[in-house]
């Protein structure tokens, strides 16, 4: 769900960010009311528990795994506003570290996923669960449902930005600047998607270590531990949640209504017939938005959607609803047997010391096993530790870059980012392309790894996606090869194909456009973290006026990211040593959503003792940190180097029109 | 003008599930050298995170310098700054203690947070990065480190604010022999300087090179005894209660048998 940069306009990007900027000041004034100095710590906490749950592989039927956010189940632990600075931070650092969405787009990203999906979740979870007790059903079935609803909002924002792009972005003859599909077709693909088997990791996950908090940690439900953890929570009244809630509920059919007529295709006529009524707001705004918004794509697979997005909506929560059921009775069938541990003295119990019942210990059997989810959330983890200590070896390397002061840096990188955003010309993204090659060199890295670092992933799967917008049969526009001419008009169900498959001109420049793009602003995001000490990257963010605490909560989080990450990389391992045989899917899911509470647990009582750490050497809630940077001549002048590049860049698409 | 360091009376202390302390007394005078000893769980990491005024005892008081050591007084700017200053607390999980991006500012986190100059932070420092051998290690971030490692980066952290007052919970747990050597004179210099020094450990061996006197915390949660630190681990009854040693099988020219063992030092074997 992350966005990548390229993806959408730097105008969308900025009214999302702009919107963001209240939402975080708020909420981190929530928190530190509330929580006064203990808030760093366990912000922190709950931003690297999100980064590392967002590692864990759930099992899919049909073979494949997919990933939960876990906005909802942070919600219920921490409170809403402690939420989303910690899922912000999480994506932060997603975006900085690890490449993971976008930097223009962190505010799209933050908006959709550190603010709309733990509201919407938490909410949901406040008015279902209300009145009940800590350790209740309700509890949890309640954070199930709003997990539901929370991955399903956050995703329909995050198709309706990326699909508002063409209508919005694009050049005089119809080549789209950004992504190239439309609200038709990215509202059906997301919502496919998180609807029927996102959603369900979402809310099997959430209910599954709500119930094991019930069962192991029931003070971050409520109760005794509330100062510490959930005081947010006790703020907040009963009314406005509900009032908040029905907003929210409204929210969806409205944006559905909105992004049709802003499609502009449908008549309220054809509305009429396929929703039995019109709505009053739609009326009046048809002629509106069809103005505003030129109508141009095949299009029309939308609305036929609308009424399966809905009931498969439903059906959904239904169904999650009855699967967790399901699921947690059998668990809490299960008996909790009680462990005796011997005592000093008692006898060492004789199967202990008897020798095992196997007579060939390691045996091959010439039998594979499939890689489980374990094994790659294993591998997923490792991997994330061993890029955060690659990228502080080539940090350390003695390039241009990495000499120059971190805040200069920062800021010039940032400037030729939004050039890459604002340019529309294929042939000044490849000149911006260049530049970031000629920084890589003069950075003392290896070409050919830069470039298969940048290209390997993004830009390449940027490709495969807008790989059918460049045919006319996805994307009307001027023919430029035809591939089959079918000699007349030729209809597949709601689509119109039209007389010929050909490549458009239209197509195939803003695939390029889109290609290129996501090139240079991965290649920038890469420069800048491959040359800067992670340490020195957060710092320079004082600089953007970033509040201080913030910066503090990064770099805890940062820091702390790695000891979860070798924690949960601990338990998977040592899941995966006593696993014998096919590994279980049933058994998997059960144990991510258990090792998730664990995690969650653990971080909470390590964020208390951090805290503790902190006091004693004199933190009173105000950080403080050595100013060591002085920016020198060189550095000023990399920096002007960034700023003329883009300026120059800009200008020249200006000029071209 | 009082003089003790320390003044615990009677204090309890339960966390949600689990008692921790029930009803300790004892004092600290100035420049002593002291060693909590107890078997795991009862209550010596609590007892130190009192002393440093992290947990407030839910009956019972604590005075630090004369003055009480409460929620409230901490509060106060000028009386947390001070007592900051005065003391120094190295904990027993070096992973919750090491939060900084890499081991130089960790080390410089006490100092400036507690209002040093700029130039004295920097001193400092390099200072105790130069005793403790960490030089190669100033710029690498603290999870990468090994636990020997952090430990030394942990002690640094503390040494570098220069207290009065050193609370070490299990210093030399995780630590290679020649660093154990190293840190065990290390203490016994700062004390020797006139610095008071409390350790909670359930190392005995190290006891006697550690603290002069030696308070024991039983699993009752309550001071079982204290006294002498040569006493007290002669006292084989004491520690026997306190769960601090155990039967030992030897075996001595073919015949197994049992003796308690305190691993203290070299025992006589002619007379077990
Ligand atoms: N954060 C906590 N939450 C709940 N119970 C705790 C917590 N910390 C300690 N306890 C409990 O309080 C009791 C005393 O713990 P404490 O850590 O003070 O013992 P200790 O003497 O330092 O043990 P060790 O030698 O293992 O370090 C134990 O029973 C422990 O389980
Ligand atoms: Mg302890």
């Amino acid at each position: 769900m992350h966005i990548p940069d390229g993806y959408i306009s730097p105008q969308t990007a900025g009214g999302l960010w702009a919107l963001m900027v209240p939402v975080w000041y708020a909420a981190g004034t929530k928190v530190k009311k509330v929580l006064r100095a203990r808030q760093a710590p366990l912000v922190a906490i709950g931003a690297s528990f999100a980064f590392v749950i967002m590692m864990f592989n759930v099992p899919v039927p049909g073979g494949t795994s997919g990933h939960a956010v876990g906005g909802t189940l942070i919600a219920v632990a921490l409170g809403p506003s402690a939420a989303i600075i910690s899922l912000s931070v999480a994506l932060v650092i997603q975006a900085l570290f690890f490449g993971d969405g976008g930097i223009l787009a962190i505010g799209a990203n933050c908006f959709n996923m550190a603010f709309a999906l733990p509201v919407t979740g938490y909410l949901l979870y406040r008015l279902l669960s209300a009145g009940s007790p800590p350790g209740g059903w309700r509890r949890w079935a309640a954070a199930g449902a709003g997990a539901y609803v929370g991955i399903n909002v956050s995703a329909f924002l995050t198709a309706v930005e990326v699909g508002i792009q063409p209508s919005l972005f694009h050049t005089a003859n119809g080549t789209a600047l950004y992504s190239p599909y439309g609200l038709s077709q990215t509202i059906p693909a997301m919502m496919l998607v998180h609807a029927t088997v996102i959603g369900f990791i979402e809310t099997a996950v959430t209910a599954l270590a709500v119930v094991y908090l019930q069962r192991a940690h029931i003070g971050l439900l409520g109760g005794a531990a509330r100062q510490a953890a959930g005081a947010l929570e006790g703020h907040f009244r009963l009314k406005p949640l509900i009032i908040g809630l029905i907003l929210v509920l409204l929210f969806v059919p409205i944006g559905l209504i909105a992004t049709a007529t802003a499609w502009g295709e449908w008549s309220p006529a054809e509305i009429q017939h396929q929703l039995g009524y019109v709505p009053a707001g739609m009326k009046r705004f048809a002629g509106f938005w069809s103005g505003l918004i030129p109508h141009y794509g095949a299009g029309g697979g939308f609305w036929a959607s609308v009424p399966g997005y809905l009931v498969s909506g439903a059906i959904g929560v239904a169904f999650a609803g009855g699967l967790t059921l399901l699921a947690i009775r059998l668990l809490q069938r299960q008996q909790v047997r009680s462990v005796t541990v011997p005592e000093p003295g008692d006898a060492i119990p004789q199967w202990m010391t008897g020798a095992g019942a196997t007579r060939c210990s390691p045996c091959l059997t010439g039998r594979r096993r499939r890689q489980s989810a374990i094994e790659r959330t294993i591998e997923g983890l490792a991997a994330a530790l061993k890029t955060s200590v690659f990228s502080e070896q080539i940090a350390a390397r003695p390039g241009l870059l990495q000499k120059a002061d971190p805040r200069l840096k920062t800021a010039g990188l940032l400037v030729l980012l939004l050039a890459a955003a604002l340019v529309r010309q294929p042939l000044l993204l490849l000149g911006l392309y260049a530049v970031t090659l000629l920084g890589a060199w003069t950075s003392k890295l290896s070409l050919k790894f830069f470039i298969r670092r940048v290209w390997l992933f993004i830009p390449i799967f940027a490709g495969i996606v807008v790989l059918p917008s460049i045919f006319n049969v996805v994307k009307s526009g001027d023919s430029l090869v035809t591939i089959w001419n079918f000699g007349h008009a030729v209809k597949a169900g709601p689509w119109s194909l039209g007389n010929s498959i050909a490549i458009t001109r239209q197509g195939l420049a803003g695939a390029a456009i889109l290609i290129l793009r996501v090139a240079v602003s991965v290649s920038i995001a890469v420069l800048l973290t491959l040359t800067t000490r992670w340490s020195d990257l957060l710092k320079s963010l004082r600089i953007f006026y970033v509040p201080r605490i913030f910066v503090l909560i990064l770099t805890m989080t940062y820091r702390y990211i790695f000891l979860l990450l070798r924690l949960a990389s601990d338990m998977f391992t040592a899941r995966r040593s006593r696993m014998v045989g096919p590994s279980n899917p049933r058994e998997d899911r059960r144990f991510a959503a258990a090792s998730m509470g664990t995690l969650l647990g653990k971080s909470h009582s390590l964020s208390d003792e951090i805290y503790a750490a902190m006091v004693s050497r004199g933190y009173n809630g105000e950080p403080m940190t050595l100013r060591r940077f002085r920016a020198r001549t060189a550095d000023w002048a990399v920096f002007a180097a960034a700023v003329a590049t883009a300026l120059v860049a800009w200008g020249a698409d200006r000029a071209l029109g | 003008m009082n003089n003790t360091i320390f003044d615990i009376k009677a204090v309890e202390y339960s966390y949600e599930d689990a008692v921790a302390l029930a009803g300790v007394s004892f004092k600290v005078d100035p420049g002593e050298s002291v060693a909590l000893l107890g078997a795991n769980g009862s209550g010596k990491s609590t007892l130190l995170m009192m002393l440093d005024g992290l947990v407030f005892p839910s009956r019972g008081s604590v005075s630090a310098f004369g003055e009480p050591l409460t929620e409230a007084a901490l509060g106060d700017e000028g009386f947390s700054r001070a007592f900051r200053r005065r003391v120094g607390f190295v904990f027993q999980n070096s992973d919750a203690q090491l939060f900084s991006p890499n081991v130089g500012e960790e080390i410089a986190f006490g100092p400036l947070h507690l209002g040093l100059s700029p130039a004295e932070i920097d001193r400092r420092v390099n200072d105790t990065i130069h005793i403790l051998g960490l030089d190669h290690l100033r710029d690498r971030p603290p999870f990468h480190l090994s636990g020997g490692e952090k430990k030394k980066v942990a002690l640094a952290s503390v040494l570098a604010i220069n207290p009065d007052v050193l609370l070490f919970d299990e210093p030399t747990a995780g630590l290679d022999p020649k660093t154990e050597a190293f840190l065990l004179q290390l203490i016994k210099e700062i004390n020797h300087a006139g610095k008071t020094i409390i350790t909670a450990t359930q190392d005995l061996r190290i006891v006697p090179s550690l603290a002069r006197r030696a308070v024991v915390l039983g699993e009752d949660h309550r001071v079982a005894g204290e006294g002498d630190a040569l006493a007290v681990l002669a006292n084989q009854d004491l520690l026997m209660a306190a769960n601090l040693v155990h039967h030992h099988p030897h075996m001595h020219a073919g015949i197994e048998h049992f003796h308690p063992h305190s691993h203290v030092d070299g025992h006589d074997h002619h007379q077990s």
